[in-house]
């Protein structure tokens, strides 16, 4: 699952499709734009 | 079978017997014979033409199908079936399956009679009040039923700003003529009413007023003010059951602002000046059913029939139509905390807001079409109408900013199409528990918005994609736990540059 925290909540995702073609999925887990592949919810102080 | 013959020169006649002639059967079914070394011609047609062919132990004949059957209603075509299909036409209306009056066939026409629609059961005056005066387009004039109740204190307060010469006649055999601004005060004494007594819904007994007014140049009428005089106590009226009034000089009319009729069943309002405020004048009608309104005349709309109106319609008992042609004072709240469960088209083409619009108005079903083509903000416009069906359509303009929450919580909407969102800059939570939620279409949409938990398909997503603008900025659509989130085309919309997050 793809996580983000933004404004005090963690977003999930398991797709991610951005703009320029690139798509965060299970099988390409990149961080990009604050989203990060986590097997389980990080705690906050875990955000890169 | 016999041959002459020439044995040496002895003609002898020989006898002999030739094969028997075949019986020739097809499928069983003796179709003739032939003679022993002869032949038969058995003909095979297909519709009276020679058809088929020998496929080495059998003549096959293939036939092309029938084509399939056009199905149509009324002349309408609706579809095509499969020929030898069955046909089952299922007949319903909102209340469940319908059983057909009679079925009759004639040729391949079925005719269907259904049976007659109820007609529908508006609110009926209760036959025990007393008759209103005529009041009518041109008669200049106010009429009003008010209980007078048993066990209650009794207080009718009436201010009228005036430059004519005009009367209150108070029902009970009493008159007042009006000096211009003075709030006059009536208390009315149960025993001396002479008319009929009733008994409420609260097994409460009431007697009745028929109070009359002539309205010549009137301007103002307040019936709903309160009274502080020493004798009687802070009064609210509460008394008012069934109010007409015809007055072509009234720009402010005030029946439930200040206190509040909430026994009023019947508002019949003929005529205005050339507008009318609503600052809130007509609130807490709680009781109302029938409202005949200048809408087109509604100039100052804040709060206006705000806080638990009736579920009322219009004279014809057709849902309101409210045609607010002139209304550019906009306020919020017009109808929100409403108990109306229908509703026609709202047609606001100058308001600049509708605000909390129908807010919370639990009970709402059905609404028309709405022209909001002047609104900036539809914040809130419908938030909270949880029993809100069907696909809202608002006409909206590049004037809009906000949709703020525009039908969060309305758990049962179908759709939502907003005409124009290219300006639109706040979308925050604009269909926040939309559950039902199968179509949006937001026109040039540019921000980001979270579409998430709704029920919309691959396709209704491609569509809601199609529908948006080119990403001011980066912007991310959130459409996640929707039936076709994960096989939705989102490079329509990332090809618009917005980034798409699914789950």
């Amino acid at each position: 699952m793809f996580y983000k925290f933004e404004n005090n909540e963690w977003l999930t995702a398991l797709e991610i499709h951005f703009p320029d073609g690139t798509i965060l999925s299970s099988s390409n887990r990149i961080g990009k734009d604050g989203w990060k592949w986590y097997d389980e919810q990080p705690y906050e102080d875990e955000i890169i | 079978m016999s041959k002459v013959i020439d044995i040496n020169g002895s003609i002898r006649t020989v006898t002999y017997t030739t094969g028997s002639p075949a019986d020739i059967t097809v499928n069983s079914v003796s179709v003739g014979s032939a003679p022993s070394g002869g032949s038969l011609d058995i003909v095979v047609n297909l519709d009276g033409s020679p058809s088929g062919s020998w496929d080495g132990d059998s003549w096959e004949i293939t036939s092309d199908p029938f084509p399939d059957t056009t199905l149509q209603v009324n002349g309408t075509t609706e579809g095509t079936v499969a020929s030898g299909s069955t046909v089952d036409i299922q007949l319903s209306d909102s209340g469940g399956v319908v059983t057909p009056t009679s079925v009759t066939q004639v040729g391949n026409d079925f005719q269907v009679v259904l049976p007659d629609a109820a007609a529908p059961t508006g609110w009926v005056r209760p036959s025990g009040w007393l008759a209103l005066d005529t009041v009518g387009v041109g008669t200049e004039n106010f009429s009003g039923l008010f209980a007078v109740y048993e066990t209650q204190k009794n207080v009718n307060t009436i201010q009228i700003t005036t430059s004519g010469v005009n009367t209150i006649n108070w029902g009970d055999g009493t008159t007042q003529a009006v000096t211009s601004s003075v709030l006059y005060t009536k208390v009315y004494d149960y025993a001396t009413i002479t008319s009929p007594v009733l008994v409420d819904e609260a097994g409460l007994n009431y007697k009745m007023v028929v109070v009359n007014i002539n309205m010549d140049n009137v301007t103002v009428l307040y019936i709903d003010r309160n009274t502080t005089a020493t004798v009687i106590g802070n009064t609210r009226n509460l008394g008012w059951l069934d109010i007409a009034v015809d007055c072509s000089t009234i720009t402010t009319f005030s029946p439930s602002g200040q206190g509040f009729s909430v026994l009023l069943q019947r508002l019949l309002i003929y005529n205005v000046g050339a507008f009318i405020n609503g600052i809130p004048a007509f609130i807490q009608l709680a009781a109302l059913k029938v409202l005949k309104f200048p809408f087109e005349k509604l100039q100052s709309a804040s709060q206006t029939f705000t806080n638990n109106l009736g579920d009322c319609r219009d004279e014809n008992n057709l849902p309101l139509n409210l045609n607010l042609t002139i209304n550019t004072v906009s306020g919020a709240n017009v109808l929100s905390n409403s108990h109306l469960t229908e509703l026609g088209n709202i047609t606001a083409p100058l308001r600049n807001s509708f605000q909390t619009f129908l807010f919370n108005s639990i009970l709402l079903k059905k609404v028309g079409n709405i022209d909001a083509s002047a609104a900036s903000n539809l914040a809130s416009t419908f938030s909270q109408s949880v029993k809100l069906t069907g696909i809202i359509n608002v006409t909206t303009s590049a004037t809009l900013t906000s949709i703020n929450n525009v039908i969060g919580g309305c758990f049962l909407v179908d759709g939502l199409i907003i005409s124009d969102c290219t300006n639109v800059t706040n979308t925050t939570n604009a269909v926040n528990g939309c559950k039902n939620l199968k179509t949006l279409i937001l026109t040039g949409l540019t921000r980001d918005i979270t579409v998430d938990d709704c029920l919309m398909e691959a396709t209704e997503i491609n569509a809601f994609f199609t529908s948006l603008g080119i990403a001011v900025g980066n912007r991310t659509i959130f459409i996640r736990r929707n039936p076709g989130s994960a096989t939705c085309d989102t490079t329509i919309a990332t090809g618009k540059g917005f980034t798409v997050v699914i789950l």
